[in-house]
């Protein structure tokens, strides 16, 4: 066991824990940040096994844009945080199937791979990669732009503020900033929905 | 390997730009002529220079819409969702003309039908074409009927179009997708447009159930689907569907793996497509999503979602035929049963026509399981009925939901062969043709699918059919039963007197305004001269029964 085989098993232990503590922790904030450790440890397992360029890009893509991402919608949609956040009450079965689909994956890997030898190989130049996404793939890399186009749009549709359509404003209401709720429910029901919501 | 030929995605790219258009079009709200006369302008000039080039069809395409463009903001002044409406409809058009003509082209004399495009991206063949045809001819009839709709709901938003365009394009690509990038992209894009498609009704708290539920139930089956991908990479070493095939025949692959590989890619595919065990979103979703766009689920996903279950099942994995035939024709025969049984109780008639669309996968998996040239355009021609027979019967219950302002169950259209004959009579053939009946667009399909099943030698599955279909026209033939043996209620619930063109002499009958009942008598057309003059469709579906493998 060389010292690269130690500190690639540290690192693979430190990003199992973080996943686990994604999982298990009450606090919603806790658990993306848990997140970012988790996908942080990916990237120096990558580090490790010298794929320096997908190390970086999973650095940058989901460390720095996707967990950050999280914390953003978080703070946002101003969705409930606490311990008493959402929870499906499904431990055991959440268990159960997770465990049997780690067992059978990691049984596959074993199994398929267990008796080669990797040789070490020197990763392929990153001006490589950038010939093979832009003259092999280069369709589906297009057809990305639009996958974020349709995103987008349907982001601006979800939270866009409603008025009426084509050019003719609702009533506007008034947003209470505490609703009482015994009010009458009649009287404003618009003013109401969008608090709740 | 040939270059990359922007004319292999012809329409793909039409409607693309389009929805770009659109877009624009709905940012330039007080000035669209800012966007619509350059883009014309430049369409025209486009356009000459193709037809100059030889690209005579294409070129006249591209030209006719450059003129549209900035006439639509004339002719429509001040109707910005009618302008956006008659936009994606002039689109889908437009794709649906350059379909054909590819079509033509690739069948008639020198064409190739069956050649890869895009470096292997892409294949240009029978079963790409034929969801072409399916998704754009859904897609474009979707608009016209959901516009109204929309409109008094409050929800037609300037980028309904561009979502439903591109929708179309992302179910179009997965009908050609022929490397598992490419796959795993396209569907991609199509989900994101339909998760928001059926959330539009933001106040409506059945249409955020619908979405949710489709968006977590699909991001699974997209996790299911990837992981089974990358499995099959692992083991093939490839990423292209048919040099994966050519390696899943060695015996040098690890079986283990091609084994969880094939279950995994089989589960997600499984989930988009509804079979048995995996509709359990379905209803739910269908019933809550706006109706037009559940319209364009039922026909249109549906079809594009085979297209790539006949891909991976028989140019991925044709070595693994025996594996996977009898687990698929297991499902088959469940979605047959199940679906058909199910709808027997229910009261919704969104959710009976979900349950309808469980077993009518049943059916259209018969056609795969039998791994044969017929099975491949059985499959096809069916899909392509079962849209046509689902757009009607989704065009009637538009037309009585716009009416009533709620929920469409068996109770809301009893008594509709009386107060609206043509309506009730339309549904009745769109019925028909569901269950299967001759002379309608259904039985053709049915007939050309239960054929290629007991030609491959599945015949207990094709009993398992029959005896599904006698169950289905039951409820059928109870929803027909309704309409028309039954008396209307007395007191009709009939609300609002806003309708934009509906005369309100008599308060029960449906608002039909002129492209809701121009889509849905389309619809019904088209089931009758299918089931009518089945050999054209026939004919095509034979010919161009060609996998790139």
């Amino acid at each position: 066991m060389t010292g690269l085989d130690l500190v690639l098993l540290g690192v693979g232990l430190l990003t199992a824990a973080s996943a686990v503590m994604t999982v298990i922790s009450r606090n919603l904030v806790h658990a993306a940040l848990f997140l970012a450790v988790a996908l942080a440890g990916i990237a120096g397992v990558f580090l490790v096994l010298r794929a320096d360029f997908l190390a970086l890009v999973q650095l940058v893509v989901y460390v720095g844009a996707v967990a950050v991402l999280f914390l953003f919608g978080l703070m946002l949609t101003r969705a409930p945080i606490g311990r008493e956040a959402l929870d499906s009450q499904h431990r055991g079965l959440a268990l159960g199937v997770s465990g049997t689909l780690f067992a059978v994956l990691s049984w596959l890997i074993v199994d398929a791979f267990g008796n080669v030898r990797v040789e070490e190989v020197a990763g392929p130049r990153i001006g490589d990669l950038g010939i093979a996404l832009f003259r092999d793939w280069v369709l589906p890399f297009e057809v990305l732009s639009m996958l974020l186009l349709a995103a987008l749009v349907g982001a601006i549709v979800l939270s866009r503020r409603e008025d009426g359509e084509s050019g003719e404003p609702e009533p506007v209401v008034p947003i209470a900033l505490a609703v009482d709720p015994d009010a009458d429910p009649d009287a404003a029901p618009d003013a109401a929905g969008e608090v709740r919501a | 390997m040939s270059d990359l030929q922007p004319g292999q995605l012809a329409p793909e790219l039409l409607a693309t730009a389009a929805a770009l258009v659109l877009l624009l079009l709905a940012v330039s709200r007080r000035r669209p002529q800012l966007v619509m006369l350059p883009v014309g302008l430049g369409s025209i000039a486009l356009g000459a220079w193709m037809v100059l080039g030889g690209a005579v069809v294409p070129g006249a395409v591209v030209g006719l819409l450059g003129v549209a463009a900035p006439l639509l903001p004339v002719l429509l002044p001040g109707r910005p969702t009618l302008q956006q409406a008659w936009g994606g409809g002039l689109a889908l058009a437009g794709a649906l003309v350059l379909t054909g003509w590819q079509l033509a082209v690739a069948l008639g004399d020198g064409g190739a039908l069956g050649v890869t495009g895009w470096r292997g991206s892409i294949a240009v063949d029978g079963l790409a074409g034929f969801t072409r045809i399916t998704v754009y001819l859904s897609a474009l009839l979707v608009i016209p009927m959901g516009y109204g709709y929309l409109q008094e709901r409050r929800i037609n938003r300037a980028e309904v179009e561009p979502l439903i365009l591109l929708a179309a394009v992302g179910m179009a690509l997965l009908g050609a997708a022929n490397d598992l990038v490419t796959i795993v992209v396209a569907l991609e894009v199509l989900s994101f447009a339909l998760y928001v498609l059926a959330g539009l009704a933001r106040r409506d708290r059945r249409s955020q159930e619908s979405s949710l539920k489709y968006f977590v139930s699909g991001a699974v089956a997209s996790a299911v689907l990837l992981y089974g991908m990358a499995l099959l990479y692992l083991a093939t070493g490839s990423l292209e569907l048919p040099a994966i095939g050519a390696a899943l025949g060695s015996v040098l692959v690890p079986a283990a793996l091609v084994a969880v590989a094939l279950v995994l890619v089989a589960v997600g595919v499984a989930f988009k497509v509804a079979l048995a065990p995996f509709h359990l979103w379905a209803p739910d979703v269908y019933q809550g999503a706006p109706t037009s766009v559940t319209a364009l689920m039922a026909a249109a996903t549906k079809a594009a979602a085979f297209a790539l279950l006949l891909r991976m099942a028989l140019v991925a994995f044709p070595a693994l035929g025996d594996v996977w035939a009898p687990a698929l024709a297991v499902l088959a025969a469940a979605s047959m049963l199940y679906g058909a049984v199910a709808a027997l109780v229910q009261a919704d008639l969104k959710r009976i026509l979900a349950y309808s669309s469980v077993t009518h996968a049943g059916y259209a998996a018969i056609g795969v399981v039998a791994r044969s040239t017929d099975g491949l355009g059985a499959t096809m021609t069916y899909l392509l009925t079962y849209a046509v027979g689902s757009l009607a019967a989704f065009g009637v219950v538009i037309a009585v939901e716009r009416r009533r302002r709620g929920e469409v169950t068996l109770a809301t259209i009893r008594g509709l062969g009386r107060t609206s004959p043509l309506l009730a009579g339309i549904l009745a053939l769109a019925l028909l043709s569901l269950a299967g009946i001759p002379l309608t667009a259904g039985f053709v399909g049915k007939l050309e699918v239960f054929r290629a099943g007991v030609a491959a030698g599945w015949t207990w599955l094709v009993v398992i059919g029959v005896l599904s279909s006698v169950v289905a026209a039951g409820f059928y033939l109870r929803i027909a039963g309704v309409m028309f043996l039954e008396e209307a209620p007395d007191a009709a619930p009939a609300t609002g007197d806003a309708d934009e063109d509906g005369d309100d002499e008599d308060a029960r009958l449906p608002v039909l305004s002129t492209g809701l009942s121009a889509a849905t008598a389309l619809s019904a057309a088209l089931v009758l001269v299918v089931g009518l003059q089945p050999a054209l469709l026939l004919e095509l579906a034979a010919q161009a029964s060609v996998l790139v493998r």
